[in-house]
């Protein structure tokens, strides 16, 4: 078998490992030395690389373009004219930096790199900085002589004009790579649910310092954060408060842009959910992804100016639809199903009763009573409460049957009531849980204090 | 309601300042209890926006603050005068709630082997005392030990050497056994200096002792004015732990002389447990912070900042009746950093139940001892 056989059949069998092992692989993979790493078999796991996010090697290439990371999409995944990168686009550029940048920084830079003990960003910027500045200058020279001398452009970039699009954003990003890399340093891990005050003022500070040169690094670097946040809703309130010396009807445009671009990648990615639908993932990480989604588009505010536009607002509708038809289909039906199997198992079905359950499995049953309740959050967000509540209502109801069991010891019983009343505590509030438990006590004999 | 803000920002006393409750909802966690001078109970909760003062609330306005949850009703359900005297009995009876699994699965699993550690800490902090008696009338532990070994009854020739010890004290043996258990229980939360497992609240001083200057050198690596807010927090660890070092030095000593404990028992078992009890409620609300710190410390730079406004939020403040260490206006000061540093858009603080920050705090519970 040759080497690149060997590589396809491990690519192929990563599809079903469980995440722990796949983690493993990677970590292997990441032991390779440069030249010898399957990238493909890596690129096979993207997805699922994306959702688990390990600790990766940080090799030369992934630190040139960690300002860049947060806008690429998977080529298959990948729309035009919103603002967003390509993965494909990387080879393109590394490429281009090795034919006409400064070979002996990259070559000095990656020693360097080599050589550090830690990634904290006292260590690390000083190594990148000089990096970005080199690769920015390259690329923004290729850009401008394609954009000048057409077939010197297609010789370099062939004749899509989306990619020199995006190689001329790339070299704008790389030209603000300190100032990204030093707010992203200073926030929150990806995805960013809020931010402080202080941190809201750093980033007007930086905004506005940036779009006093040019307006179009205060753009790049509010998209390339935005995509960062669970909310860039709020994102757009900071730009909003950053004052810059030009005209309003330019300042106006500009934010307008920025608008356009979040809402359209937030409807792209809603969109997306009808294809992932027919692999349905799991019910958690399913909630994981329409919270997301739906936060975000609850982060916009009314003052947006886009979305005073009809089509903005029928887009953002049909996003509504996708995201309300992706919570019934992959969580709500799912979870009720295992929750049945679960309160099942004392009328003879497959499944575990709850005091059965390994701390593991518990552990498990109640994410998904947790996705279940994110659920009902999200319902009115997306117009499907009455569906999610009357589900909910079936679930809880039959939970709350199954504490009268009789059949059980004295201990298993105290571990089912206890089990069964956190599962109904986060799927309905505490109030009902308390009700229950009361009962509960009442009925055991386990008296008023336990 | 009565919701009076405090005007001052450290404790007269313990009492004032109260005991820390290892609530699970996110915005009464850490909260403070305390008798009323009408000795009903009442809850201290920091300032929601994370400004400075403090509300003073009986159990029936937190509950129409916030949704509480179902592990914090049964934790109030237990409470009475007396389970909130001493840290002690509040957090077994926290301990208790925690173990029936109302704070998920694996602060279960953690509830359930503190409980038993405590037990095992009685256990071992008698053995201990006992070996301790023997040696006054030449017997060790290897002896002990080695009768194991040769399969003779070792209880007998203990209860004979232990008699020995008696006699020399002058006091009836049932007296020195009953002492010796009654000292047993009352020191084991500290524990003795040589035991191979050290007490809880030893170890718990050790972990605030290596934190302070974890968040110290934090501090002084850090540019933004949260560094501000992690030094306060360094300087109140720093003065917590030299006093609780300065009780341990002081209980360690006294103990390295049992037999004169146990001859004067009536004024020095008194100053054992006063021993313990303060460095009690010293250390009382830190174990919960330091966890705090040990989830957040493992994180990006954020976290950390993020963190420390926290800590600062719920430092337990050391009571004026100790010591002095922060003026009024330092504290104003530094809320208004403090302030800048607390997120927006957090759920907890609109008094909804939010089962994320709840897990978080679920999960630094489920790695106390």
């Amino acid at each position: 078998m040759s080497t690149s056989d060997y590589w396809q059949k491990v690519a192929e069998a990563t599809r079903n490992l469980p995440d722990h092992k796949l983690l493993d692989v990677v970590a292997l993979i990441d032991r390779l030395p440069d030249e010898g790493r399957p990238l493909h078999v890596l690129e096979a796991m993207r997805g699922r690389l994306t959702r688990l996010r390990p600790p990766r090697r940080l090799t030369i290439q992934r630190l040139l373009f960690l300002p860049v990371e947060d806008l690429f999409d998977p080529p298959d995944a990948y729309r035009r004219k919103i603002g967003r990168l390509s993965r494909a686009v990387i080879r393109v550029c590394w490429r281009t930096l090795v034919e006409r940048g400064d070979a002996a920084l990259i070559e000095s830079t990656a020693r360097r790199l080599k050589g550090l003990e830690t990634h904290e960003p006292a260590e690390l910027m000083p190594v990148a900085a000089p990096l970005w500045r080199s690769a920015a200058a390259t690329l923004a020279d290729a850009h401008a002589i394609a954009e000048r001398d057409r077939m010197a452009g297609v010789k370099m970039f062939g004749r899509d004009d989306d990619l020199l699009r995006q190689v001329g954003d790339i070299a704008i990003i790389f030209g603000i790579g300190e100032p990204i890399m030093t707010a992203k340093f200073e926030l929150p891990a990806k995805p960013i649910q809020s931010i402080s005050a202080g941190q809201a003022e750093m980033l007007t500070r930086m905004i506005a310092q940036l779009g006093s040169s040019q307006l179009v690094l205060a753009k790049t670097f509010v998209l390339v954060l935005a995509a960062r946040m669970a909310r860039p809703g709020d994102l757009l309130e900071v730009l909003d408060s950053a004052r810059f010396p030009c005209q309003v009807t330019e300042r106006d445009t500009m934010v307008r842009e920025v608008e356009a671009s979040i809402i359209a990648n937030l409807v792209r990615e809603a969109q997306a959910l009808r294809s992932t639908a027919k692999a349905p993932a799991d019910p958690v990480a399913a909630t994981e992804t329409a919270r997301r989604l739906v936060e975000g588009l609850t982060s916009l505010r009314s003052s947006m100016k886009s979305l005073s536009e009809p089509a903005t607002m029928a887009h953002i509708q049909s996003a509504r639809r996708e995201i309300a038809g992706y919570i019934m289909g992959n969580v709500i039906d799912r979870a009720e199903r295992t929750m049945a199997s679960l309160i099942g198992a004392d009328a003879g079905s497959a499944g575990s009763s709850i005091e059965t359950l390994s701390e593991p499995q518990l552990e498990a049953t109640e994410a998904l009573a947790l996705s279940l309740r994110h659920c009902a959050g999200m319902g009115e967000a997306v117009g499907i409460q009455r569906e999610v509540a009357a589900k909910l209502r079936v679930v809880c109801d039959s939970l709350a049957r199954s504490i009268d069991a009789l059949n059980l010891t004295p201990e298993a019983q105290e571990r089912r009531l206890y089990g069964t009343l956190r599962l109904i505590e986060m799927i309905e509030g505490p109030e009902a849980a308390e009700a229950l438990w009361l009962k509960g006590l009442e009925r055991l004999g386990f008296g008023p204090a336990m | 309601m009565d919701q009076r803000k405090e005007t001052d920002y450290v404790p007269g006393s313990f009492a004032e300042r109260g005991l820390t409750v290892p609530f699970t909802t996110p915005i009464v966690a850490q909260a403070r209890v305390r008798l009323d001078g009408n000795d009903r109970i009442e809850f201290i909760l920091p300032s929601l926006s994370g400004g400075k003062g403090r509300y003073v609330m009986p159990w029936s306005t937190v509950q129409s603050l916030a949704t509480t949850t179902l592990h914090d009703r049964a934790l109030y359900d237990r409470m009475s005068p007396g389970v909130i005297e001493t840290p002690a009995a509040l957090r077994r009876a926290a301990l208790q709630v925690a173990s029936k699994g109302l704070a998920g699965p694996k602060a279960a699993r953690a509830a359930q082997a503190a409980l038993a550690a405590d037990e095992n800490s009685q256990v071992s902090a008698n053995f201990l005392l006992v070996a301790r008696l023997l040696s006054l009338v030449g017997m060790s532990t290897s002896d002990i030990l080695d009768d194991e070994r040769r399969g003779e009854v070792s209880r007998t020739r203990v209860r004979a050497a232990l008699g020995r010890v008696a006699d020399s004290l002058t006091l009836p043996k049932a007296d020195l056994y009953h002492r010796v258990e009654a000292l047993s229980v009352l020191i084991s939360p500290l524990g003795l200096a040589d035991a191979p497992q050290p007490g809880r609240l030893r170890d718990l001083a050790r972990t605030l002792a290596a934190f302070t200057a974890e968040v110290q050198n934090w501090a002084t690596s850090t540019v933004a004015d949260v560094a501000q807010l992690g030094s306060f927090v360094g300087q109140v660890a720093n003065a917590t732990q030299a006093m609780v070092q300065a009780e341990i030095d002081r209980f360690d000593a006294a103990l390295a002389q049992p037999a004169a404990i146990f001859k004067a028992w009536e004024g020095r078992a008194g100053a054992m447990k006063a021993s313990v009890a303060r460095t009690e409620l010293l250390l009382d609300g830190w174990e919960y912070l330091l966890g705090l710190w040990r989830v957040a410390a493992e994180r990006d730079n954020a976290e950390k900042q993020s963190a420390i406004a926290d800590l600062f939020r719920l430092l337990p403040m050391i009571p004026k009746s100790e010591g002095r260490f922060a003026s009024a206006k330092e504290y104003v000061d530094l809320g208004n950093v403090q302030r800048r540093w607390v997120r927006a858009n957090e759920d907890w603080r609109s008094g909804r139940l939010d089962f994320d920050q709840v897990h978080k705090i679920e999960a630094i519970k489920a790695q106390l001892r």
